[in-house]
């Protein structure tokens, strides 16, 4: 070398861009007998030359991405088990996080950066956005780095080799198929044998529904022009006087919305994690290693002073929240209390110059702890001896409203439990626990505060920016407008994350005020797991009494439900959440009990979790009607046909206008080819035995919310808890239309999916005109934030109103113009008979802008009128030489209501079968033998998250029970089937095999136990 | 990530060196995989001082030797071995058995080396608890939860499995390993080089190697006329995770009748766990449907299954079945 490296790296500066390449071959310095423990090198980044001086531990994800700003690699795990980090290394795919920096050293590296950019797609990327290969997007840079890897290497890929090269990535939201049609038609096209790829849809079967009911099934609607609604008779106009009909853009396959999508294959998405400065300070937490205890004292005095620490923060010296209730905004938990419920509660918050540094601070402080007695699981906390949890409360939780005369949180009957078992000629019995669940979203939760003089820029996850931008504002004592709240893109939330990200943001305002600097929490993915919310564990009984053609006629139901040290939420709630389980085989029962009792455990916080009490309530219903179907030896489709809710005129209980439920079974089942079921389980002859497996689900997603102009809007609006959802509409001189909403995208596409009905309603073809902005408070208007899975309806109901808004005075002002009334609206121009005038020049007339604000929110008698309902269809392979099985197909049936867009919601879909697999097969990683202990150690090989390897067919069935209440007959379907899998999954490894497991999750120990124990009792 | 130091020696004999320096708080040094991850959750039995041995010619390659074996270098990939046109013509169950082992750019990094002599992944260990490996004085896997990663075969100290698939597909080869030690060199079975829970230098692990030695090849005898071999690994996803149960079998075939054996299970036994009794059994047997059955009948007579791991003894039987089936053909 001409000259040393070293001087070369200090004329270009750490963390510099040098333009010029020398020629000279740049390498790590010959190694001495003396170590390193930190480097200054340069990487050959992109094809440019990058210095960056680092620690020997440092990764190579750290130099790129927090040394270098490159952030759009995005670490998930940390533990070299997802690949969303992935890069190449001279072409080979590595994980950046698990390859220390100093391996890359004078290496070509080649980031998603260097793969395209928005005015030069790559292939993978221009083709992956519109076969939508990407939901969520937080694994989307590391697959498309791995593709062109293997594109490179091989141009002429098949399938198999796709999966192969693919298969150390997980993609969360399972666009695992689309990401293979994505790899295959880039080599296609790249190839030069594809010239163009269109959106196209596969695996999808659309029923279209009768648009008038007959009461033999139970989809459709009355033939009136009207819907009567509720006990008050509300008179509304059907499908809110925009009909079905004639549609141009609605229910045509479309990728989403260029803005929300194209980035996400750029490596620009803005998840919170992306968020860099050149002088961005890290935090890491110390956590409680205690189920249960009491800080007594915290000493930071080693810590305090150690290389790169600016700030630590503990109960001592944690600024307290202030606690006022404010409008639409939530009460933050205090995050650092001194009574720590939950192993892996914080205990100090360090800010320092890297993650490494802080973690070592953490691992610096001293805690002494009160231990506390603790009951972690359902048996603990109900045993006699089990410690008050409740600090005089005692550990079940109890409401004003709850039964006096019975010591449960919630109880529900019709008729007469003793005299429905009189009536029944057999009886049984069935106890059923669902362990626990988690969804973990990929990105890390977290967060990025900064400060600019007085006023805040919180860059946050979750699922709205204003309830929490007010929270924040109320906990920090500051004026709400001095917070500027950024939220565009979330990797997932699930529910889950977002108490996990927003919990401590008061905290990272806070340090990043006192340092001076902009401040970056990541929460480690164990550390993570004590603030996602999680589906609780359950256990439930039955009592089951039936006829001798297997009619049910009595069924006592109990439940036990862990809800962590909430005093409050869905599962320790009222009535309408506890009876959310009950409506699907309980109509046409006359006698039945249920009892709800919510305890107090130290155990992770429940709370919806990618659906809201779905699986761990379904587990049980589910397998038992199997069983009692099994019981009798009816046919499963058969048997819930016999029980389940249907459309019955009359029926006070359940007044719904749309519930296919006959529909979703009988249309899944042939789709399906359910009919070569093997009647009797296990009877298969052979090694490997197949099964197929039915559940089913209702969820309230379906339920439809109010917009601004109807009747009922304004009283359930002005009531002080009210979820207010606000939408602007703006039509420009350039004829575009921008919605402006507050809400981030976690990778539903419910924007891109809004975009098209107000193309639709303003009269357009095609929804090219349609723009987005969204997810920041500078931008869009105060809107709450999505829950339920109902955004089409909620944020819709604000859209909705801000386009019928926009439709009627565009036409008055065209008519105005145009000088009649009599006009039509197409592609942005109003003409009449005698002349036109488009949208634009209606904009340019007025300034430029035209502005309709709507507003929609929830509650009223809809709350009660609308459900959604599903099913899942699945076949399994189990090999009874060792218990293995295989997922191999699924049916995926929903109740949709009219599908705005059939591509989007199929990609969607994919990912709710999935995840809800998961949560099937992979118990939280929550230790059987430490109860209150993580059973965490590495990553995703801790939680078990689907890979591209393990996934079944599937075709989406999709019922379109049209919704007389709303726009088109659009309802919301998100979560509508996803409580149905894990009883599927069971269901068919039952029919296949013949073991039935009663305690989730579905395990390959358990089916090879259950096997050897059948095998014994047969000898 | 815990604070390192790193060396990049270019010599064995400076490796060595280095090593017998700092003891037992030195390590190799090559992917990483195994190694980042107990350094990333902090764990106290993991190392200070890195000793890089990638720089060092003479470990990363393929050959064949003269007697129509194969030479692989430790430092050699396990990308490498895959895609080894030598390797794949003369033992493809060693192939894709290492084509099984974690995933594809994980496969780019980790080494032969590294695998064969990986630390254990008990979530307990893995998990910072203060185990015999990392410097405590229990087994929480022989009380907690064992339905993975522990041992249905007994143990001593450490109940924690062997997770590695290259020794398993190795040995039915009858490999071995040669090491670099500072009294000469040294040859040892894949069978001596990870007997499991072995306290060597005062440190519990599963494999023989003191602290100062370094493995520096394996060697892989010419395959045998008529010998035919299958790997099996179970596992709850097609990617990325360890064997719940694996079995590496190969038969030594005279038309249909076994001649000679190699029957070794992975994944339930602190070590590769050669089963010699159905190799006796199964030696002059003609090879039929029926004789899986007759086969697990006399295997693992030696389980000693913990409070959750019984089914992984099932498992593994049934894997023998599976690979005995799979190779009449």
């Amino acid at each position: 070398m001409s000259f040393s490296r070293r001087n070369f790296l200090k004329a270009a500066g750490a963390g510099a861009v040098i333009t010029a390449v020398t020629g000279e071959h740049l390498v790590a310095a010959p190694s001495a007998s003396k170590p390193f423990t930190t480097e200054q090198a340069t990487f050959i980044v992109n094809g440019k030359i990058m210095a960056s001086e680092y620690e020997a531990r440092t990764t190579l994800w750290e130099v790129i991405s927090m040394k270098m700003g490159l952030t759009g690699t995005n670490r998930s795990c940390n533990r070299a088990s997802c690949g969303a980090c992935s890069v190449l290394v001279d072409g080979i795919p590595l994980y950046s996080c698990h390859t220390l920096a100093t391996e890359a050293v004078g290496k070509k590296i080649l980031t998603i950066e260097g793969i395209g950019s928005e005015k030069n797609l790559h292939p993978l990327q221009s083709i992956g956005h519109m076969r939508v290969a990407a939901d969520c997007g937080f694994c989307t840079a590391g697959w498309v780095v791995t593709a062109k890897g293997l594109l490179d290497k091989n141009p002429r890929p098949n399938e198999d080799d796709v999966k192969a090269a693919l298969a150390g990535h997980i993609c969360r939201c399972s666009a695992y198929p689309h990401i293979i049609r994505t790899v295959m038609d880039t080599a296609a096209f790249m190839r030069g044998e594809k010239t163009k790829i269109e959106p196209e849809l596969e695996n999808v079967v659309h029923i279209k529904m009768p648009m008038v009911r007959d009461y033999s099934t139970s989809g459709g609607h009355d033939a009136s022009d009207e819907v009567t609604e509720g006990a008050s008779k509300t008179v509304t106009k059907k499908w809110q006087g925009y009909p079905p009909q004639n549609l141009k853009v609605l229910g045509q396959p479309l990728p989403p919305l260029p803005e929300v999508s194209i980035p996400r294959f750029l490596g620009k998405a803005q998840y919170a994690s992306r968020v860099w400065f050149p002088d961005l300070l890290y935090v890491k937490f110390l956590t409680s290693p205690h189920p249960h205890c009491y800080v007594k004292d915290v000493d930071t005095s080693a810590a305090d002073h150690m290389p790169g620490v600016k700030h630590i923060l503990t109960f001592k010296n944690s600024p307290k929240l202030q606690r006022t209730n404010v409008a639409r905004g939530r009460i933050l938990p205090e995050p650092l209390p001194r009574e720590l419920n939950l192993q892996g509660e914080a205990v100090a918050i360090v800010a320092a110059e890297t993650e490494d540094l802080a973690q070592d601070a953490c691992d610096a402080i001293k805690v002494d702890y009160d231990v506390l007695p603790f009951a972690s699981t359902l048996k603990d906390t109900m045993a006699p001896n089990a410690p008050d949890l409740g600090h005089g409360k005692g550990n079940l939780i109890r409401h004003p409203f709850s039964p006096k005369d019975q010591q449960v949180t919630w109880a529900d009957q019709r008729g007469d439990i003793a005299q429905g078992f009189k009536e029944a000629d057999v009886i049984k019995e069935f106890t059923y626990r669902f362990t626990g669940g988690v969804s973990v979203p990929m990105q890390p939760s977290g967060s990025v505060a900064k400060w600019d003089g007085d006023k805040l820029t919180m860059y946050g996850m979750g699922q709205g920016i204003y309830p929490v931008r007010a929270s924040l504002a109320t906990a920090l004592g500051m004026d709400v407008s001095k917070v500027h709240f950024i939220n565009k893109w979330n990797g997932s939330t699930f529910g889950a994350a977002r108490m996990a990200a927003e919990r401590f943001y008061p905290m990272i305002a806070h340090l990043a005020k006192v340092t001076g600097r902009p401040v970056k929490v990541m929460l480690p993915k164990d550390q993570e797991l004590a603030q996602l919310q999680i589906k609780p564990e359950t256990i439930t009984r039955f009592r089951v009494g039936a006829k001798k053609d297997g009619r049910i006629v009595a069924i006592d139901h109990q439940i036990d439900v862990s809800i962590g040290d909430l005093d409050f939420g869905v599962h320790a709630d009222g009535p309408g959440n506890a009876a959310n389980q009950l409506e699907l085989y309980t109509a046409q029962v006359p006698h039945w009990k249920s009892t709800w009792c919510a305890y107090r455990t130290n155990a992770p916080r429940p709370g919806p979790s990618r659906s809201h009490i779905q699986q761990e309530t379904k587990w049980s219903w589910e397998n038992m009607i199997d069983e009692m179907a099994d019981a009798f030896a009816i046919d499963p489709v058969e048997y819930r046909m016999m029980h389940m809710t249907r459309l019955t005129p009359g029926d006070a209980r359940h007044r719904y206008e749309t519930m296919p439920t006959v529909e979703v079974l009988s249309e899944g089942s042939k789709a399906f080819g359910w009919e070569k079921r093997n009647a009797i389980a296990g009877s298969i002859p052979g090694r490997f035995k197949r099964g197929f497996g039915l559940g089913m689900s209702q969820h309230h997603g379906g339920i439809m919310g109010y917009h601004e102009g109807e009747a009922a809007y304004a009283a359930l609006a002005a009531k002080p808890d009210a979820n207010i959802f606000t939408a602007d509409l703006d039509l420009t001189a350039d004829g575009n239309v921008t919605m402006k909403i507050a809400l981030p995208d976690s990778g539903s596409n419910a924007a891109s999916a809004l975009a098209a009905v107000m193309a639709e309603m303003l009269g357009f073809t095609t929804r090219d005109r349609i723009k987005l902005v969204w997810g920041d408070s500078d931008l869009a208007p105060l809107s709450d934030e999505w829950f339920g899975g109902r955004t089409i309806t909620l944020q819709g109901a604000a859209l909705c109103s801000a386009a019928d808004k926009m439709r009627k005075d565009l036409l008055q002002r065209a008519a105005t113009i145009l000088k009649t009334g009599k006009l039509t609206i197409k592609d942005g121009v109003i003409s009449s008979a005698h002349g036109s005038v488009t949208f634009a020049a209606l904009a340019q007339l007025s300034n430029g802008l035209i502005r309709h604000t709507g507003s929609g929110t929830t509650g009223g008698e809809r709350t009660a009128l609308n459900k959604g309902v599903g099913a899942c269809f699945v076949e399994v392979e189990v090999d009874t030489w060792t218990g293995d099985w295989k997922f191999l197909r699924a049916v995926y049936t929903h109740d949709t209501g009219l599908v705005i867009n059939p591509l989007v919601s199929e990609a969607d879909m994919v990912g709710s079968l999935m995840e809800s697999t998961q949560v099937a097969t992979d118990p939280i990683p929550w230790d059987r033998e430490f109860p209150g202990s993580r059973h965490y150690s590495v990553g995703y090989l801790s939680y078990r998250l689907p890979t591209i390897m393990d996934l079944p067919k599937s075709t989406q069935v999709y019922i379109d029970s049209l919704e007389p209440r709303w726009f088109y007959g659009i309802k919301s379907f998100s979560e509508t089937t996803i409580g149905a899998v894990p009883g599927a999954i069971s269901n068919a490894i039952y029919n296949a095999c013949g073991v039935r497991i009663r305690e989730h999750p579905i395990t390959r120990e358990k089916i090879m136990a259950g096997l050897t124990a059948n095998k014994a009792s047969k000898a | 990530m815990k604070k390192v130091s790193i060396y990049r020696p270019s010599t064995v004999d400076e490796a060595m060196q280095i090593l017998t320096q700092h003891g037992a708080k030195a390590s190799v040094y090559a992917g990483g995989t195994d190694l980042l991850i107990r350094l990333k959750n902090r764990l106290e039995q993991a190392p200070s001082f890195l000793v890089d041995i990638k720089k060092i010619d003479h470990l990363r390659y393929i050959k064949e030797d003269a007697h129509g074996g194969v030479e692989i270098g430790t430092a050699t990939k396990l990308a490498e071995m895959i895609d080894s046109p030598i390797l794949q013509k003369k033992y493809p169950m060693l192939v894709e058995a290492i084509g099984k082992i974690s995933s594809p750019e994980l496969r780019n990094a980790s080494t032969l080396g590294g695998d064969l002599l990986q630390e254990v992944w008990c979530q307990y260990l893995r998990g910072g608890y203060k185990c015999w490996r990392n410097g405590g004085y229990m087994c929480y896997g022989a009380i907690g939860d064992n339905s993975y990663y522990h041992s249905a075969m007994g143990g001593r100290l450490c109940y924690a499995v062997y997770p590695g698939d290259a020794a398993t597909a190795l040995i039915p080869f009858d490999a071995r390993a040669k090491l670099a030690t500072p009294q000469g060199p040294k040859e040892l079975s894949l069978e001596q080089l990870v007997p499991g829970d072995m306290l060597v230098d005062g440190k519990i692990q599963s494999h023989v190697v003191r602290h100062n030695e370094i493995l520096t090849s394996v060697v892989i005898p010419a395959p045998k006329p008529g010998v035919r071999a299958s790997f099996e690994k179970l596992r709850p996803r097609g990617v990325w995770d360890f064997a719940m149960a694996s079995l590496a079998l190969s038969l030594e075939l005279r038309d249909k009748t076994i001649l000679d054996s190699r029957v070794v299970f992975g994944g339930i036994s602190g070590k590769p766990y050669r089963e010699t009794a159905v190799e006796d059994f199964l030696k002059g047997k003609t090879l039929n449907a029926e004789l899986g059955e007759q086969a697990i009948a006399v295997a693992l007579a030696g389980a000693a299954p913990l409070k959750y791991n019984a089914t992984k003894i099932d498992m593994a039987k049934g894997l023998l079945a599976s690979g005995l089936a799979r190779l009449n053909v």
